[in-house]
């Protein structure tokens, strides 16, 4: 009987259990690589929104305070979008004609919400509360970003699992004064001294422990 | 449930050797278990019963393990399996989050912090009383409702139906639109319909034209009728409610000569009879009666010397009232009366020599209590010196209403712990539907508007009202549903729901709340006064403006108009009306009162003289029909039966034994009214000669959750005899499972429940401590206790002396986690996924005599016959225990149930991959499995995403979960307690089953501080843990029950008794 298989084909064996290997590690590390990019989490994305909403000009330029906008940050899981009359305090008296603007007036005049595209969108199944963290010293720049240099706002963080870890397990380092906590600042990680970071634990007296359990952020 | 297997030989009765042994095992094991089972199957140990709980999971359940390996797998099959959920698998790692938007108000209202709920006082309605609830409102949309803890009728706590109320709020099967002839129309249409009407009727002063209402306490809405009825002075009205309290003004005009409503203080009565009331469950004031005898009771609540109340019932179907009491007895509803009429006779108040009337032979010679029990309850009343109460049920006769006021006159009671209010309800004098049938039969009703009720489905079976309604030429129901009724009608108007409008109400005891809307009606519904102001203006007016204008013409508020805006505010923050309860009138009853009763027992016995008695109740759930379409409380197991959906007819175990009849056989009912067949349901309790057919059921045109299921009991019913009648019941050999949950999820005969009489508990305090509790050896890391870093400890004990089993707990749950409705086929695979499950009970001590050599298919007649005479009932919530040493948690293989610092086993849907180890290790047997998809839009039941809370994740197909102990409360009472930096405080933090609680039996709160009201009971000699000798460390421990059975009473569940008096060895007093 000949042989079903030659000599050579101990070379293409080798060959093709080194490609399997060597494949297997492409692709898993590709599959990594895919889902870690920001085509899957979503960084610099720049949803389009009705008005072209600019922190540049509100938050860097005019210097107005997160919380004049958004009200129930401190007091609410959500940070809260500003109603149609906020935006209108000024906007009655303040480029009252300007074509960007003419969803914000149809709105209050038909009254109906403007639909704004959710920039930071969490998995349904986690309950990030912003009280806590604005409460417990962790700056909006922290998650957001410099916002005073965005003229649209876009997506910074990853917002992954990992990278919300990284800072629950180890939150000194990230954390500001009261006073500091809606400002844009320059540099704050680098800044901040390992005495003056556990110095902020104690002041927020901020448990470890329960930091990293799950129902802290799922249930 | 697991199904009990048909009998391969149809013969009614086999004969078996080994009877002797299996009874002399069954009691072996009972006595193991001082006494306590869950089922007649149970207690017997029949092979069905065991085959059926030695799988975790019913065998019959193609999910199950068992019956994936029955059926033929190859290797090929598996392979394409593999390979296609790994590719599946991956195929939703490609997808990005859809984009979610953000719709910001345009005008915030003031005060409002999005992403937290708001709670508004309102009320809910049930049999036209109200009840004080707060609804949890998320931005303007209502998910949930607890009690108004300042509201008299509530106290903070919530029943079932009212909990479920919220998602009857957004079914979709709702009537959505006006309809004409049964096609969608516009209001308009109607208007302009009714303008040719109006002047028809006005030409004519409403000649021909006729009203038929439902129950209602609304002062607002008497006062819209009145003005009708001046307006159109020849119209007719009519009132028509399937459970009515005609009977209980027609026993207060009997008595006092004229008609009145009872409202009861039960913290001040010591000894209580109930004369077939279930006071506790399904009677208007239920919540606040429950909460008030508990508290007279309750051994926790009390002093050490204080004695308990004493609890005696005369029941003619098994209820709560008279599964926690300490002495039941179960006649059949017409003697009942008789048994009053006894008990009067005992206490001196109707002449001892009045013999009962000539209709009576049958009874006449003996007495129906035994003499030893009524002297000993005769005694107990009168030692108490008018600190007593005996409570008539709204479904007896006129005559037992007349004599328990009679005797709480007689001792005192009138004035002290029994007060007489006018009636509360409107429309108590107008005629029912009987009348409007010999109305429409004489042609004489041209137009009839029926407002909020259904009476095609629940008129009686006589009256026929399917048949004589499309004889009108011009019919209009009004309602929240395009119902039996709406179907035939010319026009259908859609209803507002409660949660929707503008209303008001009175409490049981008269209290007037407002009833304000939680969101604009969903589908153009109008209110009950929006609706009358339509018939008699012509136009919709504002319900705000309609409810407001009547509160001040009639000045329900402030004398003086320029308080009113004042009031009415604090009104509307209230819920309720401050200080608005009816006055107490004090009347003495009338002379002779005594000589009409004689006749009126004897009419209404007659009818039961012989042969059996079919009794009619409203359901615990549906009550008389109208919440049908709501899945929760179809699924909702009824409290004692453990029925879910389709419901069954209740037979004594004796009965079936003597009819050849098991759980399930399907029999033909026939009384002189109609008959039907449905499947049986075997009761302990239920008196021989009665069965009991809940109503409720059996609706053909109301909605996708209520179509088919089960049997309509209005079929059977006469209006002579509304509650009850004779009734012929034939086997027919055919067979259904029953959606019965009393065998999911059993703990073995093992020692779960402990309980003991007032007096052995004073002797021994720690009677409920057991050495067995401590493990002798431990699977877990040791010593004890186990370092522990958090701040708070959280635990719950939940008191076995107040539970009730009224299964509010279990739709709270049900509302605040978001838990499924299944279906019932998924409940008869044992799929239920309640995370919370109240075990009932029966208990009877007495050693079953006189063992037969037969049984009954496969349950033992002796052990049946001894326990079949009213045993007692013991309630046990089941909640996750909350391990410290979790079994479960040791044998997930992807750690997605693990342990918190303060004490939760917490549950992490998103890493569970459901391979079920941790149920299957789960000594409580409290994890519950997504076996199918039952959330999504595809699901049978889909979920109603507007009604969900927002803070509880909706779980998958294939994923484990469980009680949380709220933990989305825990989180954010604690963030607010940080943010505002000050430690959480014992009262502000409380879980949805214990907030609903009408009788405060669970308490959850942080173990780890001394002084919280859950440390202090944890320290009582009473508490004890479940399987505490597997050395799990449970954080839920329970406090064993304390009865206060009357001492010259040995036996609570009267067997003995029963024995003697069917020897006829009981003398007639």
């Amino acid at each position: 009987m000949p042989q079903i298989f030659r000599q050579r084909s101990n070379n293409l064996t080798r060959m093709l259990l080194l490609g399997g290997l060597v494949g297997s590690i492409a692709l898993t590390a590709m599959a990594f690589g895919i889902y870690s990019s920001s085509f899957v989490t979503g960084v610099n994305a720049t949803p389009a929104q009705p008005v072209p909403f600019s922190h540049k000009h509100h938050v860097g330029e005019i210097g107005i305070d997160c919380r004049y906008c958004h009200t129930s940050v401190e007091q609410s899981t959500f940070a809260g979008l500003p109603d149609t009359a906020t935006c209108m305090t000024c906007h009655s008296q303040l480029w009252t004609n300007a074509q960007v603007l003419a969803p914000v007036r149809a709105s209050l005049v038909e009254n109906r919400p403007l639909i704004w595209t959710r920039v930071h969108d969490l998995p349904d199944f986690v309950y990030f509360n912003h009280q806590a963290h604005v409460t417990h010293g962790v700056a909006c720049q922290s998650c957001h970003g410099r916002l005073d240099q965005m003229p649209l706002t876009r997506q910074v963080a990853p917002l992954t699992m990992q990278w919300c870890l990284d800072c629950h397990r180890n939150p000194g380092p990230h954390l500001r004064a009261e006073v500091d906590i809606t400002q844009m600042l320059a540099t704050a990680k680098e800044t901040q001294s390992e005495q003056r970071a556990h110095q902020l634990m104690m002041h927020y007296g901020i448990r470890l422990d329960r930091l990293t359990e799950c129902v802290t952020c799922h249930r | 449930m697991p199904p009990i297997k048909p009998p391969h030989n149809p013969g009614r009765i086999a004969t078996v050797d080994i009877t002797q042994t299996h009874a002399a095992q069954a009691w072996e094991a009972n006595q193991r278990h001082e006494g306590y089972w869950r089922s007649l199957a149970e207690l017997a140990k029949t092979t069905a019963f065991t085959e059926a709980i030695t799988q975790e999971f019913s065998a019959a359940d193609p999910a199950s393990p068992g019956a994936l390996l029955d059926t033929p797998v190859t290797r090929r099959h598996s392979l394409k399996l593999l390979g296609a959920s790994m590719a599946l698998a991956n195929m939703t790692a490609c997808s990005r989050q859809p984009d979610e938007h953000i719709l910001p108000y345009v005008n915030m209202p003031e005060h409002l912090v999005p992403g937290r709920p708001r709670y508004y006082a309102t009320a809910t309605m049930l049999g036209g009383y109200a009840q004080g609830v707060l609804v949890e409102s998320h931005e303007g949309r209502p998910t949930k409702i607890e009690g108004n803890p300042d509201h008299p009728a509530s106290l903070g706590a919530c029943d079932a139906i009212s909990q479920a109320s919220v998602l009857s709020l957004y079914d979709p099967d709702r009537a959505q639109s006006v309809r004409y002839r049964n096609s969608i129309a516009a209001l308009g249409d109607l208007e302009r319909d009714l303008q040719t009407q109006r002047r028809l009727w006005d030409a004519n002063q409403g000649q021909g034209l006729c009203f038929l209402l439902a129950a209602s306490s609304s002062p607002s809405e008497a006062f819209a009728v009145q003005q009708l009825q001046q307006r159109w002075p020849r119209a007719r009205w009519f009132m028509q409610e399937s459970v009515d309290r005609r009977s209980l003004y027609a026993g207060a005009e009997m008595l006092f000569g004229q008609p009145l409503e009872a409202v009861y203080h039960f913290d001040k009565a010591r000894v209580v009879v109930s004369l077939d009331s279930d006071f506790m469950l399904s009677q208007p004031g239920s919540l606040r009666y429950a909460r008030d005898f508990m508290q007279a009771r309750v051994p926790r609540m009390l002093g050490s010397q204080t004695q308990p109340a004493r609890l005696y019932v005369l029941e003619s179907t098994p209820s709560v009232t008279g599964g926690v009491a300490d002495h039941r007895r179960c006649l059949p509803w017409p003697d009942i009366a008789i048994a009053a009429q006894e008990l009067a006779r005992g206490l001196g108040v109707v002449d001892p020599r009045q013999k009962q009337s000539a209709g009576n032979n049958a009874t006449a010679g003996s007495g129906l209590l035994p003499s030893a029990w009524l002297n000993a309850v005769c005694a107990d009343l009168r030692a108490h010196d008018g600190n007593i109460i005996v409570i008539p049920g709204d479904q007896q006769p006129p005559a037992v209403h007349a004599l328990a006021h009679g005797i709480n006159h007689a001792l005192g009671a009138l004035g002290k712990t029994v007060e007489l209010i006018p009636p509360q309800a409107n429309y108590v004098d107008l005629p029912g539907i009987p009348a409007l049938k010999v109305a429409i039969e004489k042609q004489e009703v041209s137009h009839l508007v029926v407002l909020g009720n259904n009476p095609v489905y629940e008129a009686p079976a006589d009256i026929n009202f399917a048949k004589i309604y499309p004889s009108i030429p011009w019919r209009l129901h009004f309602g929240e549903y395009h119902d039996e009724t709406g179907h035939l009608s010319t026009w259908q108007v859609p209803a507002a729901h409660t949660l929707e409008t503008w209303a008001d109400a009175r409490a049981y005891d008269g209290t007037l709340g407002v009833i304000q809307p939680l969101i604009q009606p969903l589908y153009d519904g109008l209110s009950n006064l929006q609706m009358l102001f339509l018939l008699h203006h012509g136009v919709v007016q504002d319900a705000r403006h309609l409810l407001r204008s009547a509160w001040q013409a009639h000045g329900f508020l402030a004398a003086n108009p320029e308080d009113f805006e004042q009031t009415w505010r604090s009104c509307l923050q209230r819920g309720f009306v401050e200080n608005s309860a009816a006055k107490p009138v004090s009347l003495a009853p009338r002379d002779g009162w005594q000589n009409a009763l004689g006749t009126s027992v004897g009419e209404l016995t007659t009818a039961g003289a012989s042969g059996l008695i079919l009794q009619f109740r409203p359901d615990p759930a549906l009550w008389d029909g109208r919440y049908a379409n709501n899945g929760w409380l179809q699924e909702q197991p009824r409290p004692i039966t453990t029925l879910t959906w389709g419901g069954a007819l209740l037979i004594s175990p004796g009965l079936a034994e003597e009819r050849g009849l098991k759980d399930g056989s399907v029999v033909k009912l026939t009384t002189t009214a109609g008959e039907l067949r449905l499947p049986v349901f075997i009761l302990p309790g239920q008196p021989d000669a009665a069965v009991t057919l809940f109503l409720g059921q059996g609706h053909q045109n109301l909605g996708s959750v209520a179509m088919g299921v089960g049997v309509n009991a209005n079929h059977l019913r006469d209006t002579s005899q509304l509650w009850s009648m004779p009734v012929t019941l034939e086997p027919t050999g055919a067979e259904l499972q029953l959606a019965l949950l009393q065998h999911h999820h059993n703990m073995e005969n093992r020692d779960l429940i402990r309980a003991a009489s007032i007096a052995e508990f004073r002797k021994n305090p720690t009677f409920a401590q057991r050495t067995t509790d401590q493990p002798d050896k431990s699977l877990y890391p040791e010593p004890w206790p186990a370092k522990r870093s958090s701040e708070n400890a959280w635990g719950m004990v939940i008191d076995l002396s107040a539970c009730i089993g009224c299964n509010a707990c279990v739709t709270a749950c049900q509302a605040e986690n978001n838990i499924p409705v299944v279906g019932e086929d998924e409940v008869v695979r044992g799929h239920n996924m309640h995370w919370l499950r109240v075990d009932r009970y029966f208990s009877a001590k007495s050693h079953p005599t006189g063992v037969k050599a037969s049984v009954v298919q496969e349950y033992d007649p002796a052990l049946v016959q001894s326990f079949s005479d009213a045993p007692l009932n013991l309630f046990q919530p089941v909640p996750c225990m909350h391990c410290e040493n979790a079994p479960c948690e040791y044998v997930c293989p992807v750690g997605a149930t693990q342990h918190s610092a303060d004490g939760l086993n917490e549950m992490i849907y998103q890493r569970c991959v459901g391979t079920r180890y941790c149920s299957q290790n789960c000594p409580y047997k409290v994890r519950r499995f997504n076996w199918f998809d039952y959330t999504s839009n595809t699901a049978r039941y889909p979920n109603l995403p507007a009604q969900q809370n927002p803070d509880v994740s909706i779980r998958e197909r294939g994923v484990m979960e469980k009680c949380t102990y709220c933990v989305q409360r825990i989180s954010s009472v604690r963030q607010t307690a940080e943010a505002e930096h000050r430690p959480i405080l014992d009262t502000e933090l409380q879980t949805a089953c214990q907030q609903t609680c009408p009788t405060r039996a669970i308490i959850f709160g942080d173990t780890a501080n001394p002084d919280s009201e859950v440390s202090r009971l944890k320290a009582l000699p009473l508490n004890y843990p479940l399987l505490a000798h597997l050395n799990t460390r449970p954080r839920t421990t329970y406090l064993a029950a304390v009865r206060n059975p009357n001492p010259h009473l040995s036996e609570p569940g009267g067997a003995s008794e029963k024995n003697q008096r069917s020897k006829g060895e009981v003398p007639h007093d």
